[in-house]
């Protein structure tokens, strides 16, 4: 038979129990009426969330592993984290229309040095990162420059993505080429040779993100180009300048796939997995490609096997790379700041982005210079090349500073677009150097 | 085209006829015929560029053996046949997403459409000062790139209140955005269709006691049918395909719209799921297809302005 109550109201046994109660909500907070003072729901009764935007990962097994952390660290803090991947040249438009609007992701990615755009609308991280930086030694130079500006971290650096020559070693033998050119001049030579078998070099020229950059940043700097000197004029018309559009038309011409003036980041890949090219400049995401899909060349071998991983060409000022680096940072509107925080400093925690950058098989490299020792690049032998690259790269605006302007001479593909004008035909290198000047003079002013 | 007459010889029919028309329907159906023979081809064989790309040899070969065999198999057939739309229905949200895209088509068609009608009635037929210049500037509205206007726009769609929260992340966000370039292109486009239709027809109805908002009903819009056809096939074609806005505003995999959705869950980097993509792309159309050709002739009307004074 159930309970009933006694005839008494209250037992002594009741009293206790909300007495406990009422206690308990006292210690909890600041009471009923802290809680209508607030006019706002108390804390533990509202869930937390967290809206992290990232792009879809080159190497998709690092997106599995993304997710699974982001559950992990959602269940163990026992925060609603929601996860949303987009195509990387979506990113921008995405971001923009976030920050403008002050609504959105509580984490963005970022990359090269996009966010300097909006480095007063973005959270200062400074104190993660110089935590993270005592604790492991130091980033890599220009994922740090891409991550500050004005002295304070405006940006978590998170990855590099390390872009060398991706190359089909029998394509490369067939056409008579015994080893991997070292300067542009030879690679012209050989290259005319590959193209006159079918299989010509990829390069995009496009408005993309990744493989456009990667390319055209290096092959200026290796001619002595810089768009502008350490006070910010802008110094590009020159004769280096001249010189690396006349040669880049040489080899386009003599070398270069002609339909790589609208490829965008996985078009190259694609080519080259189709057999179509002997060489591009790329990320390691071929080679996982290829191996992971286990795609076979025309004799029936698997492709892996006949792929080289080799560095940039010389030029007249000597060899450089150009890898970028993503960021991960926090928008000011975001109301869970502090949850943003804290999952960031669970998810770069030596732990969780060793699994990360393990999962993603070497596709990228951590930003924080002791992960270059990891025993993940013994596990990936074959793409050793580019780890051992990875610090010669430079940031983007060299010789100034890598600030919003810099940013948004990338984002307006100006440098990209001068090579393209004079691959395409549509301007001689003298009117396409003048044309990019003036692009750059109206960003950077002067 | 030279107009045949009964009992022209034959080979003056196919020369003139028939063969110019045997390929113009190759050259339409040719991207429908692609999309589904990569829809049914394995990956290896869409990469694999010494067998033929035009038949899928893998699912012909399946058919064949069971056919010669007399021995159906079902699940041997969709293993060879219908993998990727297996993989696309079961394993995406695709059915979602094309519940949204009809949905967020359908209802701002409708909303574009009443708003098209009545403006461009007023534009046509009520004299007022600027009134040309109104109907140009509306024009004008619809050239605005979307590319200027997502972040504008963003910041209105989150100001704007819906269920405790905002308009943001849901497909009525698009819903509202649509009309911004909807309502101009109907109106612009049923402004000139109107413009075909007699006046007369109109006043006669008003002088036997028919009010102007009944003439409007009652006459002008039977007549109009051919343009609002048009106008509403090109809205539901355009905000069905419209990517960039759909982008922005949706966050959730299942708020997201084919063009969309199709994308960012079946492109990851570098790897293209060319039959899922392909098998999406395909099943995405059908709706437009299909309401194209059973309006073709109101469409084609419409567009040529069928009515004369």
């Amino acid at each position: 038979m159930a309970k009933t109550s006694t005839k008494r109201g209250i037992t002594r046994r009741d009293f206790v129990r909300m007495a406990g109660i009422a206690t308990g909500m006292a210690a909890a907070g600041a009471g009923i009426e802290g809680i209508l003072a607030s006019r706002r729901a108390p804390a533990f009764a509202q869930e937390r969330s967290l809206h992290f935007l990232l792009w879809k990962n080159f190497s998709p097994p690092a997106d599995v592993e993304i997710l699974r952390q982001g559950e992990e660290w959602g269940k163990q803090s026992k925060v609603n984290v929601k996860i949303e991947q987009i195509n990387a040249n979506d990113l921008p438009a995405r971001s923009a229309a976030a920050i403008e609007s002050r609504q959105g992701p509580d984490i963005i990615q970022f990359f090269h040095n996009w966010q300097n755009q909006y480095a007063d609308a973005l959270v200062d991280v400074t104190d993660i990162c110089t935590a993270l930086e005592s604790k492991y030694g130091g980033y890599i130079d220009y994922a740090k420059t891409h991550a500050m500006l004005d002295g304070r971290f405006n940006a978590i650096p998170h990855t590099v993505v390390p872009n060398i020559y991706v190359v089909r070693a029998s394509y490369m033998k067939a056409a008579g080429t015994t080893n991997w050119p070292k300067t542009w001049e030879e690679l012209r030579r050989e290259g005319k040779k590959w193209k006159a078998k079918g299989h010509p070099i990829g390069q995009t020229v496009g408005h993309t993100f990744g493989d456009a950059v990667d390319f055209t940043y290096p092959y200026l700097w290796s001619f002595g180009v810089a768009e502008r000197d350490e006070k910010g004029r802008v110094i590009i018309a020159g004769k280096q300048a001249l010189e690396a559009l006349k040669f880049f038309k040489a080899l386009w011409d003599d070398a270069m796939d002609p339909s790589g003036a609208g490829w965008d980041d996985s078009s190259n890949n694609r080519a080259f997995l189709s057999g179509a090219i002997t060489a591009t400049n790329n990320a390691p995401s071929i080679y996982l490609t290829a191996s992971n899909q286990v795609i076979l060349d025309e004799k029936g071998a698997p492709l892996v096997n006949d792929i080289l991983h080799v560095p940039n060409p010389a030029g007249p000022a000597g060899v450089f790379h150009y890898h970028y680096s993503q960021q991960l940072a926090i928008p000011k509107y975001s109301k869970n700041v502090e949850t943003a925080k804290e999952f960031l400093r669970w998810l770069m925690d030596k732990d969780q982005l060793t699994k990360y950058l393990r999962r993603a098989q070497a596709y990228h490299a951590a930003a924080l210079k002791a992960y270059l020792k990891d025993a993940m690049w013994d596990m990936f032998p074959a793409l050793k090349p580019f780890r051992d690259h990875i610090l010669e790269g430079r940031h983007v605006g060299w010789k100034g500073s890598a600030d919003a302007n810099a940013a948004r001479v990338v984002q307006n593909y100006v440098l990209i677009d001068m090579l393209a004008n004079v691959a395409t035909g549509k301007m001689v290198p003298e009117e396409s150097l003048k044309w990019a000047e003036g692009q750059l003079k109206s960003i950077y002013g002067g | 085209m030279t107009q045949l007459q009964v009992g022209e010889s034959f080979a003056k029919r196919l020369v003139a006829y028939h063969l110019p028309l045997f390929f113009f329907v190759l050259f339409a159906l040719f991207p429908f015929y692609w999309m589904f023979v990569t829809s049914i081809k394995s990956t290896h064989e869409t990469y694999n560029r010494d067998v033929n790309p035009y038949v899928p040899v893998t699912c012909v070969a399946a058919i064949a053996e069971q056919a010669r065999s007399l021995n159906f198999n079902g699940s041997a057939l969709a293993e060879n046949c219908l993998y990727h739309w297996r993989t696309l229905l079961r394993d995406t949200l695709f059915i979602r997403w094309l519940e949204n895209t009809l949905l967020v088509a359908i209802v701002s068609t409708l909303i574009s459409l009443f708003a098209g009608i009545t403006s461009a009635y007023a534009l046509a037929r009520l004299r007022f000062r600027g009134a040309d210049t109104f109907g140009v500037l509306i024009f004008v509205t619809y050239l605005v790139p979307p590319t200027l206007l997502f972040i504008p726009l963003s910041d209105v769609i989150g100001d704007l209140p819906f269920l405790h929260k905002n308009l943001l992340n849901s497909p009525w966000a698009l819903i509202v955005a649509y009309p911004t370039f909807l309502i101009p292109f109907c109106t612009w486009l049923l402004t000139g269709y109107f413009r075909t239709i007699p006046k007369e027809l109109e006043e006669a109805a008003m002088i036997d006691g028919a009010t102007r908002i009944q003439a409007m009903v009652r006459i002008i819009l039977p007549l109009a049918l051919p343009g609002l056809l048009s106008a509403g096939m090109f809205a539901f074609t355009l905000s069905a395909n419209e990517f960039l806005y759909a982008l922005i505003f949706i966050y959730d995999a299942p708020n997201k719209t084919v063009p969309v959705g199709v994308v960012s869950e079946l492109i990851k980097g570098d790897v293209f799921y060319w039959g899922e993509l392909m098998s999406g792309a395909l099943l995405g159309s059908v709706p437009v297809a299909l309401i194209y050709s059973f309006f073709v002739e109101h469409y084609v009307a419409g567009m040529t302005g069928a009515i004369k004074g």
